[in-house]
């Protein structure tokens, strides 16, 4: 093994104590992104108006924030945004399609399940994931009317709102020669299957232990709809905004189904070049200040709700191209506040022992991840100090690619590392800066010592910006 | 309550008629506020009523509902009046929408005449 791969091998080791973390916090959204969203939202309305009455009243007037944000969004900021949602859809199959090529009865089931909401599918190289619930099967279901009958908040419901279900498939197993990665789902191409249990969730936004913060947020959004209600008032009035509302909807009534979607675009496109009258542009200045300060407030509730507690236990069941299949159960803990605390203790076990192994178990481990975030976002960044720690104890020797065992592997590997991210204001690069220092790696007892520098850079936000 | 030109974000109803704004459900999964003739506030699962006032300098008046979503869901907002007419107007979080308003608008019409749909 070369010393770059026993680096490699050290440094995938860490992966675990980084991805010990149950769940990342999610992404502020913003105005241009929620303008996206809001012309999607429009968009698939009108699509099921056509469809289930045979004609659609097309873009209304009282759909105040679609026409706040677009006339207050910068267009630039809507390119980048539907750049980056052009990526997402396309890797989550939003459109309707997986992004492989797909054969077969199993392979169509699943997407449907995936169109319908009923499971997520990511897709990093050949490997498909699908995850799932059985609390967003019970969702699929009811959105499309199989469930007569389903109540929010039922306890019982509640329950299984604590289990979750993921698959993986490797695509790139069982091609022939020049054949295309192509999602089959049948068993060679399973590459793992994980459960979870969340025994501890304070993540959730809707404990009642977040209520007076609902409850302050409540005061900031009310701004927000009585400063909608003016707008609506003036917008009423304003005869330049009913003139290209009607002139918006002559285009999308023409529009077949599919471009519904882009022929609103298109008309919000032209709606800040409008001469709009003195009071409407009062108002929308207004509700757009509420606007902002609305969701500026909802990202400071759920930042709060991101450092709850959180304690979870997983079993996965890995069956590698090569190698033995094994069984690995974890259980994760994280909590935050000042700090991010992360932890997590684990054990894999061989589903069937390799030739010369006489014990089931394959190792047992134990991480612990600190996070400090350091700085000022609104001024020089927020930098992230990292401290974490892995201890792995090898029960007994591990088998080789080859699937001999390699004697002397058996016994302990420490692993430390201290890092430093560092991000760069005003653009989407971070500068990474580590200090790895490991006892060994699994199939090499050498102690390695690594400084690492690096730069993590969004190319997409960038080459976004410079789309014509 | 009438809705005017297939449009339930669009309605008219007679001065003093009793109108209801509701959103079934939906106040375990989101944020919920009001703005009617009859005041503001935050919405409850029992809804809010009010009165159609008279009509002042204009004869319309609005009504608005903002539901910010604190998880993944649907706001369904609807206005009813004691007949059983229901205008309602629907968004949820799947097309990644995490607040939403939108505003009733209520043209005040005479008392009398039938509730329903105009097409």
């Amino acid at each position: 093994m070369t010393p770059r791969r026993v680096v490699a091998a050290a440094l995938a080791a860490l992966s675990w104590v980084s991805v010990a973390a149950a769940q990342a916090p999610t992404p502020s959204p913003d105005p241009a992104n929620q303008l996206d969203a809001g012309i999607r939202q429009a968009a698939g309305r009108i699509q099921t108006e056509r469809a289930t009455k045979g004609q659609s009243s097309g873009l209304l007037l009282g759909e105040v924030q679609l026409l706040i944000l677009g006339l207050t969004v910068p267009t630039e900021d809507r390119l980048l945004a539907r750049a980056e949602e052009g990526r997402t859809d396309k890797q989550l199959g939003a459109d309707g399609s997986t992004s492989l090529v797909t054969k077969g009865g199993i392979p169509r089931v699943l997407a449907l399940a995936v169109e319908n909401g009923a499971l997520d599918q990511t897709q990093s190289g050949t490997t498909v994931t699908l995850r799932g619930s059985p609390m967003g099967l019970v969702h699929a279901l009811a959105n499309r009317g199989y469930l007569a009958m389903y109540v929010e908040g039922d306890p019982a419901l509640n329950v299984l709102q604590r289990f979750s279900f993921g698959v993986s498939f490797d695509t790139s197993r069982g091609l022939a020669a020049g054949e295309s990665p192509t999602l089959t789902a049948r068993a060679r191409q399973l590459s793992s299957i994980t459960g979870r249990l969340t025994l501890l969730d304070h993540r959730e936004p809707r404990r009642a232990q977040y209520d007076d913060r609902w409850n302050n947020f409540a005061a900031v959004q009310q701004g927000m709809t009585s400063a909608a209600v003016s707008f609506a008032a003036a917008a009423r009035d304003d005869q330049a905004l009913a003139a290209w509302l009607q002139r918006a909807n002559i285009a999308i009534a023409a529009a077949p189904p599919e471009r519904v979607e882009a022929v609103i675009r298109t008309q919000l496109a032209g709606l800040p070049s409008i001469a709009v009258s003195g009071a409407t542009l009062a108002a929308v200045a207004t509700a757009r200040a509420r606007y902002d300060e609305l969701l500026e407030a909802r990202a400071t509730v759920l930042a709060e709700v991101d450092r709850g507690a959180q304690l979870v236990f997983d079993y996965t069941n890995d069956r590698p191209l090569d190698g033995n299949d094994t069984s690995n159960v974890r259980l994760v803990g994280s909590i935050g506040g000042m700090v991010n605390l992360t932890g997590n203790v684990s054990a894999t076990f061989y589903n069937s022992k390799p030739s010369g192994v006489t014990k089931p178990a394959r190792d047992i481990s134990a991480a612990l991840q600190l996070d400090l975030p350091l700085g000022r976002p609104e001024s020089v960044g927020r930098f992230v100090l990292s401290v974490s720690a892995k201890f792995e104890s090898l029960l007994s020797d591990v088998p080789g690619p080859a699937g001999f065992l390699l004697s002397g592997t058996k016994g302990s590997i420490g692993v430390g590392q201290v890092k430093l991210t560092i991000p760069i204001k005003d653009s989407a690069a971070k500068v990474p800066l580590s200090f790895t220092v490991a006892s060994r790696s699994e199939l090499v007892k050498e102690r390695i010592v690594r400084a690492n520098v690096g730069v993590t850079y969004d190319l997409d936000a960038v080459f976004a910006r410079f789309k014509p | 309550m009438r809705i005017r030109n297939n449009n339930d974000l669009d309605l008219e109803a007679p001065q003093g008629e009793l109108l209801t704004v509701i959103v079934p459900g939906g106040a375990s999964n989101a944020v919920i506020t009001f703005d009617t003739p009859g005041g503001t506030g935050t919405l409850t699962a029992s809804g809010h009523q009010f009165a159609v006032p008279p009509p002042g300098a204009k004869p319309v008046c609005f009504v608005g509902v903002t539901c910010t979503f604190k998880a993944s869901g649907t706001c369904d907002v609807r206005i009813a009046d004691q007949a059983g007419n229901v205008a309602q107007h629907t968004f949820s979080t799947a097309f990644g929408l995490v607040s939403n308003t939108v505003v009733f608008s209520i043209d005040i019409v005479p008392a009398g005449g039938a509730g329903g749909r105009q097409i």
